[in-house]
This record gives structure tokens, sequence and C-alpha cells, in this order.
């Protein structure tokens, strides 16, 4: 693995209001990196520094070892811009396939390349279609498929599922842990379950501040304005607390404190009566997941769901 | 290429193409090719001079082919005015639906903004090519002993009218950074053509030093050009080409620094 994106004192100014306030850390490549935040928080606005749309007021964004938006970046990394629209007056393969051209592929290569990209998006049907006569979630689609031509080492995702169906929702997914060897992702969403799913570390912005950067299913690394990004990498070593996620199908109001009473355990966190996050000592007891499946076969509580860790969720917001 | 397609296929683009074609059209086959019968006539020709004196415009009757002659002083004004309107939008558009955010991940925003000249500026040759075949075409029906003159002329009105033609789509990449609607880039380029000139002037008469203004104002050197012949015209290139270059290192400078 290789430093992929440093960033050093990253601010960005919009008026009066810092839609970035010194921003520093480092990933690395390999598995994909989820970028969350409230709105607002300036994750579009760190996108945009990275991509090279938009200067940075102060500070220092590198990829790959070089300043963004210099040449040296050029088709080594791609990106699926917030509400960026195709012209209307082309149809969707004239564009993908010169997108394609500029990115070094010959004529004929650039319009097989259009054709690979649009049907891992499922849109070998629209290829002869213009933007305009698609639904949002298709235009969507049609952004990341752009997104995904050549070999990029990195790829930028801002909201790649938000507004689309389940289904195609899904398929992106996929898409993303089938190339996550290759290609790094770095993705912004709301959907905290999804970036669970396809992410290995956080960055979790609010107010344009980096509050934390952490390994998913490990201790958050709380940042301050002044942490370097060495700092932020030191704090993701293994914690010596553990944790186990258990969602029951109904309520339970006893279990809680059987739950304490297992062996090693050293805090349990109920929420609405059938989530429950239990914290305990791996040392002391390592098999606790197997003492917590006895527990619940004794008492003849049915589950839903047990996880090792916790939700990204929980990490992120539970004080 | 993109940039013709592009150019081509939209519905702003067509119609200005539309305009152009039509206009032309009649210019050539009405006033260019009357002009031309009239001056090699005896009556209506005489009328024509008169009106070319009335002009200031007596060393345009020098010429051998009057085809060429109309054609040269047509083409100095319309070619300008037209590459205003058909090169207003060379980023605007893209800029504001966020599409210049597909390319500036492939290549440099210097190929983006040069290429976009570049391109329009072809389309105006492509333009130019055409016209001065038409009226070469004119030429052969009118006055066929002239064909090889014809033909030696051709390249020098090409090259005069690019160099003319260059500042005016120059000027568009620049607006086209600094306008936020194709509407009001093609309203300032008018603004500056037409009040340009005046203000320069206006300020000079107090600063006289501002009169050096007056040589970044597209165009300035048309006047001048319309009495002397292609070959002639061309040592007045370097006004043009220093404009072209003005516009396009300014408007360069922005756009690399532009938020997109």
């Amino acid at each position: 693995m290789s430093v992929l994106i440093e960033c050093h004192g990253l601010t960005k100014v919009y008026g009066n209001s810092k839609a970035l306030d010194n921003v520093s850390f480092e990933v690395q490549s390999g598995q994909p990196i989820a970028l969350v935040g409230p709105n607002g928080a300036g994750k579009s606005t760190l996108f945009s520094i990275l991509a090279g749309y938009t200067p940075a007021t102060s500070g220092e964004a590198k990829i790959l070892g070089h300043n963004v938006g210099s040449p040296e970046l050029i088709g080594r990394i791609s990106a699926l811009p917030q509400d960026a629209l195709f012209d209307p007056n082309l149809t969707i393969s004239q564009q993908l396939s010169f997108l394609a051209r500029l990115q070094g592929f010959s004529r004929r290569e650039s319009i097989i390349e259009a054709s690979r990209v649009l049907e891992l998006m499922l849109l070998s049907n629209v290829t002869k279609d213009k933007i305009g006569a698609l639904s949002h979630g298709m235009k969507k689609r049609v952004a990341i498929a752009q997104a995904l031509m050549g070999q990029p080492e990195l790829v930028l995702l801002d909201e790649p599922t938000a507004g689309l169906d389940p289904a195609n929702a899904r398929n992106i997914r996929q898409q993303v842990m089938a190339l996550a060897g290759e290609t790094t992702f770095l993705i912004s969403s709301h959907n905290l379950e999804e970036l669970e799913r396809l992410c290995g570390e956080v960055l979790y912005l609010e107010q344009g501040e980096l509050k934390a950067q952490q390994l998913i299913g490990q201790q958050a690394t709380q940042h301050s304005n002044h942490n370097t990004p060495t700092q932020a990498k030191e704090g993701t070593h293994p914690p010596a607390i553990s944790y186990l996620s258990l969602r029951l199908t109904t309520k339970n109001s006893v279990l809680d404190a059987k739950l304490k009473a297992l062996k090693g355990v050293s805090a349990v966190d109920c929420q609405q009566g059938d989530e429950f996050v239990i914290a305990y000592d791996y040392q002391q007891n390592p098999i606790l997941d197997q003492h917590l499946l006895l527990l619940l076969a004794e008492s003849q509580i049915s589950y839903r769901q047990i996880t090792h860790g916790q939700s990204l969720e929980d990490q992120l917001f539970r004080k | 290429m993109q940039e013709l397609i592009v150019s081509f296929a939209s519905r702003r683009g067509l119609f200005v193409t539309g305009v152009f074609v039509i206009t032309w059209a009649f210019l050539l086959f009405y006033p260019i090719n009357f002009a031309a019968q009239s001056m090699q006539g005896a009556e209506g020709g005489s009328l024509i001079l008169a009106a070319l004196d009335l002009m200031g415009l007596e060393p345009l009757k020098n010429w051998l082919m009057p085809e060429f002659a109309v054609y040269w002083l047509v083409a100095l004004f319309l070619f300008p005015a037209f590459s205003l309107f058909m090169a207003a939008d060379q980023m605007i558009s893209e800029r504001q639906r966020g599409g210049l955010r597909f390319l500036t991940l492939r290549c440099s925003r210097a190929d983006i903004f040069f290429g976009r000249f570049l391109g329009h500026m072809l389309i105006q040759t492509c333009l130019l090519v055409v016209t001065l075949a038409i009226t070469y075409l004119l030429l052969m029906v009118n006055s066929v002993q002239y064909w090889l003159e014809g033909l030696q002329i051709l390249p020098l009105l090409l090259l005069n009218l690019i160099c003319v033609t260059s500042p005016f789509v120059a000027l568009m990449s620049l607006l086209s950074v600094t306008m936020s609607s194709v509407r009001m880039a093609s309203l300032v380029s008018v603004i500056v053509l037409v009040m340009g000139g005046f203000l320069i002037n206006y300020a000079a008469s107090y600063l006289p030093f501002l009169s050096i203004l007056n040589y970044w104002v597209p165009g300035a050197q048309v006047s001048q050009m319309v009495m002397l012949t292609p070959s002639t015209a061309l040592l007045t290139s370097w006004v043009p080409v220093m404009q072209t270059l003005s516009f396009l290192l300014l408007g360069y400078g922005l756009f690399k620094r532009q938020a997109i």
C-alpha cells in the first residue's frame, strides 16, 4: 500500500464562511474510503478540491504524490461530480467515447470502452439516446459509467447511490466491490450501512473540520484542527475494548442485566429495547459471541443479527 | 471534430449556421454577383463606382476581379460579426451544467481552453473556404479568363480573413470564461466593440497615453484594410495577432484558476 491522498491544512473559504477548516489527513490506496458528515460539512468541497475543480484557499492536497490538478494525474483519477450533466445535444455513446478518446483510447477502442462501462451500469440499451431522454437515476448511472472508464487509480464518488432504486444501488455497490482491488474509491454518502459494507476506512467531516479518521470497526481517532496526518494514522491501532452488536426480533427489557453478567462484559448500551451494543474485554473472554448465543438459546430469545464490532453509525455518533 | 459536431448539433448552432448560410447565399448571388457584373459593364458600373468613391473605397475600383473586390469588402465586416455569435458559447453552457468537470480529469485546462478556440477558428476557416470557393465559381462564370489570378488571390484572402476573425473568436474565448450566460457574453462583446473605441477616445482626451488601448479593440484595423490589397493588408496582421494573443492569455490565466 502507498500513500494515495495527502492533505495538509486544507482550507476553503466562500465569502465569510469556511467550507473547510484546516483539514489534514493521509489515506493509503487499497480498500474503499468513506467520507461522511452532515449536510454542509464540506464533503463536496473536499471532493471538488481533490478533483481539481476548485482551488483551495490555503493548504496543500496531493494525490499519488502530485499536487491536485497537475497534468501527472490526468487519466489516473476520475470522479462522479455532483449535479454535473452531459451535453443534451449528443448521444450517450458519442459523449462517452469522446471522453475515452481524451483518455488515450483509439477511435475503435473508445467505442468499445463506452459500451463496456455502460454495460457495467446496465445501460446498454440507451447508448443511442440523448441525456434528456433519461430519468434522473439513469443520468446518474451514465455519470458513474464515465468515472469507471480506463483504469483510474482513484475514483471519487460523490453520493453515488443517492436517488437510485435499490436494484441499481446494489449493482453499483457490486461494481465498486469488484473493482476495489485495482482501484481505490473515495465515496461520499449519507447511507452509513452502505459505506460500512463497502469501505475499510472512514473520514468524518463536520462543519468543515475533520472530526475523525478511523478504520471501520475500530475506535475513532478524534481529530483536532491541529492534528497532523501522522497523528491521525497512529490512532488506528487495535483497541483494547471490543464490541458485539446484537439486534433482536422483538423488544426485551430483561436481557440487559443478563448481558452485563456475562464474563468480560464492561458495558451494555440498549437502544429502543431491541438493539444492544456490548463492550467487552477480548483478552478476558475471546468467545463472548458463543456465550451470547448460549444465553439467547437458554432464555428463548430470538435474534435478527449478531455483528462483531459497532456499526459505523454507533462508532461515529454514539457519545 | 467534437467541436464541429457540438457546434452544429445544438439548436443554437444550427440556427446561427442557418442564418450564416442564408445571409451568404443572398450576398453571393445578388449583391456580390450584381456589383461585380455592374463594375464590368458600362451603365450600372458607373453607379457602383460612384458609390465606392462616395464611401471612400476608391482602391476597390482597381481590383482586377470585381467579385473578389466586393467579397473582400463584405467579408471583412461580416465574418467578424458572425464569429461573435458563432463562438459565443465556447464553454459557458458546459460550465453552467458542470460538463467541464468530465473533461478536466482527462485533459489539461490549457487543452480545453485553447482547443475550444482552435475548434471555433477551424469552423470559421471552413466557412471562409466555402464562401471563397463559391466566389471563385462566380468569377469562373463571369470572367473565366482570370482563373489563374483568382487562384492566386484565394490564399491571401483566406489568410487575411482568418487573421481578422481571430481576435473576435479570442474575445469570445475570454468572455466564455468571465460571463455566466451566452446572452450576456454576446451583449458584452457588442458593447466592447461599439463603445470600446468611443470610451477609449474619451478617456484619452484626458490621459493621452490611453489611446494605445485602441490597439486592443478588435477590428480596429479593418477600415484601413478595406483600402489595401490583400497582400498589403497582411502587413497589418500584427494588430489582430497581438489582440488574439492578449485575449487568449488573459482568458487562460483566468480559466486556470477558475472554479468549475
